[in-house]
């Protein structure tokens, strides 16, 4: 496998003209990296991070620094991006960390966990409520360095072949969905199903499975749930937000000139912007298609949502008490989040409720 | 007034090592500006990104692109900010645009329309929605390159020495409230007062004005409001959501070697988030201190909130009458409204209202 080839520091430059000039900006180092999705070039908003992130980076050092962006499976499998980073078979990584649950429930938090933070609390929590520092010194640990680039927003909670009328109808439900939400859902009756995404639309239509929950309408409606489960159920409550990282080889990360981790990380920053504006202003006319395409819109009953809330929270004290890592960090996050839910009770939501209402009022 | 050192393009470098390597990167031009910011440091919060930007592009440039950052009025005051990035008095400035309503109330629709977009769906209004090349074209008339770089988030409704129970309690109240929301609540009756920030305080405790808003718990707690009326009312109906941006001179912006250009547009992108990701997090506190110290929250009568729709609506329809590149605007930015609001009320409200209720529920169970 080729490995990177390795920079051509240059010349020092003609720094004649200016004896404060740094050599690093001068000629600064030619870096080539390679960088792995975890998702596949089909979840183009998701994917594009990783493009955006490349394009921004080779332009800030005139195309110094180059990131090669691989799609999931085309040299590492999805699943497998972490460990190609931690080992060095790739200097780059881009994905959502709850991938990686089966190695430590706690790669969860650095995505979402269920009935956890909104798009905005998650970045507020990882940038300036002391996120950041937790889940890199736990990152540290797997030799990687995490850089937040992304965010899909709540997602939606799935196509169902049959309405769900109250909590009694989850029982025995065969429900394509992963992670710690499998989890959670398995405590309340449940059967998980662990299907890849181009394996849900035939199990669907076949009935092999009675429902499955993917991202949220243009991801949906792309694969096309909506011709084969009729209703369409909302919120998506084990994803009130999905971030997705960017995570870096630490040695490669350390190797790197200042001026490249700042170039970097701000890329990422873009990218993240990027991809929550992309999800916020696709969603809309997908979800109006679906419509009319026939697609049943519900929201989940409420003792649905009592229930699973009530089971979220007990399943997390029960990692903690066994994970001392996951219990650090969930413990910061929890107070966080009860913080953030009494604050934006106040101006955000009666604000979004107000003008939601005023905005359908007018149609 | 010391104007901005030239860029020396310096050599062309030694290229033998790498001969794709483009000239520009080589040996890329030392650059320095000036940012004057509308903001007084006091704010940290909202100021902090201009300081934010500087750093970050002189760490990216290895020290070569350097921006030194005033406070507002240091060397222009906060009200002529536009004109002299117009004019090139400072390469570069930073705020809210809606200071600038006075010259046109079009600038309102960079830093946020009452009843309008939240933050985050003004960024994707923006970035993705078609807004930016349209403010774009708005801000070149200006001669000015606009960059997005922060938002404080929904705002609070301000202070009041009185209950306001409902919208007849609106009339005649002397309220400090400046530009579009303004002309709305005078609409309703309201006597609109423009008081510049260090004078509230004394307004407000004299009762020369009855009422006054500003940003939100963090930044309001400062200027010890809560110490000279009781009641913090909410929503900031008018600010939903107000962004600020860095105003580039477009002359000087045209001049930045693309490599600049693409660090510039970065930094700010990661001050946006760091802007609100501060507010974010010291609000909560902050609200938390106030109620603390005897401060009671209201939430406003619904009637408020209906009739100050109905006439910001009206407002909005009179000002596009008579104004092409409001109406341009605003065609744009409802037709985003219209379309991203809807859908937030499926997966986001839902999930946060049930979230909120679940905590209200858990604390009410617990007394």
């Amino acid at each position: 496998m080729q490995r990177r080839k390795f920079l051509t520091t240059a010349g020092l430059g003609l720094a004649a003209a200016s004896g404060a000039m740094p050599a690093v900006a001068q000629s600064g180092p030619e870096i080539k990296w390679r960088l792995v999705s975890s998702f596949p070039k089909s979840l183009d908003t998701a994917y594009g991070a990783s493009e955006l992130i490349a394009k921004l980076v080779a332009q800030a050092t005139g195309g110094k620094f180059q990131i090669k962006v691989f799609a999931a499976g085309e040299i590492v499998p999805g699943p497998g991006v972490l460990d190609a980073v931690k080992d060095g078979t790739v200097e780059m990584g881009q994905a959502s960390s709850y991938y990686f649950v089966g190695k430590d429930p706690t790669f969860a938090i650095d995505t979402t966990l269920p009935f956890g933070l909104n798009s905005r609390q998650q970045t507020a929590w990882t940038y300036e409520g002391g996120g950041l520092q937790l889940l890199r010194e736990f990152f540290k640990e797997y030799n990687v360095y995490n850089i937040p680039c992304g965010n899909t927003g709540a997602q939606m909670g799935g196509w169902f072949r049959k309405e769900i009328k109250s909590l009694a109808d989850l029982k025995g439900l065969k429900f394509r969905i992963a992670g710690i939400a499998g989890q959670l859902l398995s405590r309340l009756g449940v059967v998980t199903q662990q299907i890849p995404a181009g394996d849900i639309y035939p199990s669907l239509e076949k009935g092999t499975i009675d429902a499955a929950e993917w991202v949220g309408p243009y991801d949906d409606e792309k694969l096309g749930f909506n011709k084969v489960a009729k209703y369409y159920y909302y919120p998506g409550f084990w994803e009130g937000c999905a971030q997705v990282s960017a995570y870096v080889n630490l040695k490669q990360w350390e190797s790197l000139p200042k001026e490249y981790q700042t170039i970097l990380e701000a890329a990422c920053a873009q990218a993240q912007i990027d991809m929550q504006a992309k999800y916020d202003t696709k969603n809309p006319p997908a979800l109006r298609r679906l419509i009319a395409s026939g697609t049943q819109l519900r929201p989940f009953p409420k003792d649905v949502l009592v229930a699973a809330e009530k089971e979220a929270f007990a399943l997390y004290e029960e990692i903690a008490a066994s994970n001392p890592r996951f219990a650090k960090i969930y413990n910061h996050w929890k107070a966080f989040r009860a913080d953030q839910i009494a604050w934006f009770r106040v101006a955000e939501q009666p604000f979004d409720n107000f003008v939601s209402a005023s905005a359908s009022n007018k149609k | 007034m010391e104007r901005r050192k030239f860029l020396k393009s310096a050599g062309i470098g030694l290229a033998a090592a790498s001969a794709a390597a483009p000239v520009l990167a080589q040996g890329a031009p030392e650059i320095k500006w000036r940012l004057s910011s509308s903001i007084p440091k006091s704010l940290d919060t909202a100021f902090g990104p201009a300081e934010l930007i500087s750093k970050h592009v002189a760490a990216a440039t290895g020290g070569k692109f350097q921006i030194q950052v005033f406070a507002a009025g240091e060397i222009v005051p906060g009200s002529g900010l536009l004109d002299a990035v117009k004019d090139n008095t400072v390469q570069m400035g930073h705020g809210p645009s809606y200071y600038w309503v006075g010259k046109d109330p079009s600038f309102s629709f960079d830093s946020g329309m009452p009843f309008g977009l939240n933050a985050r769906q003004h960024t994707g209004w923006l970035y993705e929605g078609g807004g930016m090349p349209l403010l774009r074209e708005f801000f070149k008339e200006y001669n000015v390159y606009n960059i997005p770089c922060g938002n404080t988030g929904a705002q609070m409704g301000g202070w009041y020495r009185k209950e306001i129970k409902s919208l007849e309690d609106l009339k005649g109240l002397k309220f400090r409230i400046g530009g579009i929301a303004g002309m709305v609540m005078s609409k309703l009756g309201v006597v609109p007062q423009q008081i510049s920030p260090g004078d509230i305080y004394p307004a407000l405790e004299k009762g020369t004005i009855d009422a006054a808003e500003f940003i939100g718990p963090y930044d309001d707690e400062k200027l010890g409001f809560h110490r000279v009326a009781k009641y913090y009312y909410y929503p900031a109906w008018w600010e939903g959501g107000a962004q600020q941006s860095i105003f580039v001179n477009l002359n000087e912006w045209a001049k930045l070697p693309k490599e600049y250009q693409v660090i510039l547009e970065d930094a700010c992108a990661f001050a946006h988030h760091d802007m609100v990701a501060k507010y974010d997090t010291k609000n909560p506190a902050a609200i938390k201190r106030l109620i603390g110290s005897g401060t009671q929250l209201r939430p406003f009568p619904n009637d408020v909130m209906t009739a100050s729709y109905k006439a910001c609506m009206e407002l909005y329809d009179e000002i596009a009458a008579k104004n092409p590149r409001f109406k341009k605007l605003l065609d744009a930015y409802m037709k985003y409204r219209d379309e991203v609001v809807p859908w937030f009320a499926v997966a986001e409200n839902r999930y946060d209202n049930f979230i909120a209720s679940v905590v209200r529920s858990e604390k009410q169970a617990t007394k």
